[in-house]
């Protein structure tokens, strides 16, 4: 069923009013680091915020499965988004400990589960499905007006998923991962022999297309998905292979911006371990290193972002969150694990740092 | 030579073991779970639709030189008879089908904005030109190649002239198609019949299996299967069709309409998920006090496929009737309810911590 916006904000406010007493007080940052993910637990969704022992500060009711979390550099905002084909966000001001403000996509949107904030954390842009057209698109929320939704413009590709901003501070980078959906169908894939994955740099300013990057035909099933960026502003994006198991594809692109990407190349057996399938990649900026995490292989890779070279494999069952910690990352995972702590939620893909 | 279920099931579970020797047991039975499902669900299922698809070919074939009503007659039901084999088994996603646009090519559906319904039709009214040979016809769109093409080719508008036309561009062209079906379920049943091919790829877990490297991923592999198959039917068939309300149905776009096979098709999906649970024997990886739950997939798997056998007529005429509408609302929540069942219930019992679904990609 599509959830039409009212039908949403009344069913979040009641579930949201049913568990006012744990409606976060201010969560500010006080030289800890502080983290954000979207859980499921016994059939219910939320997400929580916590530090890198698993410490729940605060923990919000979500209607659905949530997926990933936006946060803005002002360390007031963090934002859910419900996972794909959802309708819903739910932000919290961390700064008032306020109720938690729901707010949806429009009646012919649906989010995809990733958003980012501008650099004066004024507007939010979610990538969303224009389903009826199979189209791309990169909604613009006013965080100064209740994030009411105030324009969109093309993700240049089907599939939108994470997206991020570049240390421009003006352009979008985003993973097109080129699977048709429709919420008539569920979550089923309804173009695999005809994909279309790409890479895309878009002007946020004037909302075009600056650069579009597509793997080679014979990869037309190479979904891109996941990315973030490295020190030196070149972006790893993590894919998930459509295609046959036995087949070898990359599942990990560098790309920079005004060159194009570079497939990069992970030992055999590494490789394997991820059964095609990569869903996070984190970057800690600061040590040269960059994480992807495979729950299907329940695995993930450690590699050096200057030599493309692998460091370390950790294998964790079901694997998947990731964001960098001090001098490495922190993992979370569908079993509850959490860092070091294991928590009785079952972790979405996802981990998002508080600033 | 395989042992006898009954002394797995004797070993498992109706013995108190140590719990050392218990994990080695329930690992030995996934293995046998994995044996069954390919010897006697993955294999005889392709080679069915192969058997049928060669004689689809045929009866095609034999309607064009000389057509006749009798002719046409034949080459519908061998259709029918087709597409059913092959609902029987394209729950099986993995493998060779996922290679080379296979599964696509047998079966480009749902049809959501009509793109092959339309490319179908620019053949058949001449904006057109029908391909001419097989090759020809693998070049172009997988809407060309497939069922559905082929079901419009035999049972579409127009194609009552196929009884009576001499060597028409529209009876060659069927040919064709039927021709690829073929082709392409060969390459299916040889490559899974294959011992050194991707059976053993599948048979065998290790960690230097490029495909699966335990048992675990082996169970959970069988399960997506299962649970995939209850969403397919539940999200594509089903609610593709039928709406929340009346308003809201589309019978236009339940597959397999024109040869009127619409729900012998889901039918047979059902019972593709049946035969693979219970022939693979998926319930004895259960610890002993969790098989009830085994059996109750078991048990509302039977209901729905006597409850979607029980389903006469065209789909809009069902979707017409308040006893058909009832019917159909019945079938959504029974697949509700093994969806719940082989997701969470099953997976949780075999420590999917967080359900089947949960990994699902995204």
């Amino acid at each position: 069923m599509i959830m039409t916006r009212r039908f949403f904000i009344g069913t979040a406010t009641a579930g949201l009013a049913g568990l006012a007493g744990v409606l976060p007080e201010p969560v500010l940052a006080s030289g800890k680091d502080l983290f954000a993910a979207a859980w499921m637990q016994n059939g219910g969704a939320g997400f929580s915020i916590l530090d890198g022992d698993g410490n729940e500060l605060t923990s919000v009711p979500l209607p659905d499965r949530g997926h990933d979390v936006a946060t803005d550099r002002a360390g007031r905002w963090a934002v859910a988004f419900a996972r794909r084909p959802g309708t819903f966000a739910v932000a919290v001001d961390r700064q008032k400990g306020s109720e938690p403000i729901p707010f949806s996509s429009p009646e012919d949107r649906h989010f995809f589960g990733h958003g980012v904030f501008s650099p004066d954390n004024r507007l939010l842009y979610a990538t969303e499905n224009d389903y009826d057209n199979a189209a791309g698109m990169i909604g613009i929320y006013d965080v100064t007006a209740g994030f009411n939704r105030i324009g969109e413009f093309p993700s240049y590709g089907i599939d939108p998923h994470e997206l991020i901003l570049m240390p421009d501070g003006k352009t979008l980078c985003i993973a097109n991962g080129g699977i048709e959906t429709h919420p008539d169908f569920g979550r089923a894939k309804l173009n695999l022999a005809s994909m279309e994955p790409s890479v895309v740099f878009v002007d946020t300013e004037s909302g075009e297309m600056l650069e579009k990057h597509t793997p080679p035909a014979e990869l037309f099933r190479l979904s891109t998905r996941h990315m973030d960026i490295d020190a030196g502003g070149n972006v790893w994006v993590g894919c998930q292979y459509e295609g046959p198991e036995t087949d070898e594809p990359p599942l990990l692109l560098r790309v920079t911006k005004g060159e194009g990407y570079k497939p990069v190349m992970l030992p055999d057996e590494a490789r394997h371990g991820l059964l095609n399938y990569v869903g996070s990649v984190a970057a800690n900026r600061n040590e040269n290193r960059l994480v992807i995490t495979s729950p299907h292989g329940n695995c993930a890779l450690v590699l050096d972002t200057t030599s493309g070279n692998l460091v370390e494999k950790i294998e964790e069952t079901n694997v998947c969150g990731a964001v960098a910690q001090g001098s490495g990352f922190l993992l979370s995972s569908a079993e509850g694990d959490f860092g070091n702590a294991k928590l009785g939620r079952s972790w979405d893909n996802h981990i998002a740092r508080l600033l | 030579m395989r042992r006898p279920l009954l002394a797995l099931l004797i070993v498992a579970g109706a013995f108190p073991v140590p719990a050392e020797a218990a994990r080695r047991s329930t690992s030995a039975i996934v293995s046998e779970i994995m044996i069954r499902a390919i010897e006697d669900f993955i294999q005889p299922g392709y080679q069915r639709f192969h058997l049928a698809s060669g004689e689809l070919t045929a009866d095609v074939e034999r309607l064009c030189a000389p057509p006749s009503d009798k002719a046409l007659q034949k080459a519908r039901a061998a259709f029918s008879k087709t597409a059913v084999a092959w609902s029987h088994i394209e729950i099986v996603r993995f493998g060779p089908v996922a290679g080379e646009n296979r599964y696509e090519r047998i079966l480009f559906y749902p049809d959501r904005r009509g793109v092959g319904l339309k490319q179908v039709q620019s053949l058949v009214n001449g904006f057109e030109p029908y391909p001419q040979t097989l090759a020809e016809l693998q070049g172009k769109s997988v809407a060309l190649q497939g069922l559905p093409a082929l079901e419009y080719a035999l049972s579409g508008t127009g194609a009552e002239a196929l009884a009576s036309t001499e060597s028409s561009d529209r009876c060659h062209y069927a040919q064709l198609v039927a021709n690829n079906i073929q082709s392409i379920a060969r390459e299916l049943d040889e490559a899974w019949a294959d011992p050194e091919g991707v059976s053993r790829l599948w048979m065998n877990p290790g960690s230097d299996n490029p495909v699966i490297r335990d048992n675990r991923e082996a169970l959970v592999e069988l399960l997506g299967v299962v649970v995939h198959g209850i969403e397919m039917i539940r999200d594509i068939r089903l609610r593709g069709l039928f709406g929340e309300t009346p308003e809201s149905d589309r019978p236009n776009a339940a597959i397999y309409r024109r040869a009127g096979v619409t729900f012998a098709s889901i039918a047979a999906n059902l019972q593709g998920i049946q035969s693979l649970f219970e022939t693979a024997g998926m319930t004895l990886v259960l610890a002993p006090e969790e098989r009830e739950i085994g059996y109750r997939i078991s048990e509302e798997l039977a209901g729905a496929i006597a409850l979607t056998q029980s389903l006469d007529g065209a789909p809009s005429d069902l979707m017409h009737s308040p006893e058909g509408r009832a019917n159909l609302e019945e079938l959504r929540d029974r697949l509700a309810r093994i969806k719940t069942l082989t997701n969470e219930d099953y997976g949780n019992a075999v420590g999917l911590t967080a359900g089947f679904s949960f990994a699902d990609g995204d």
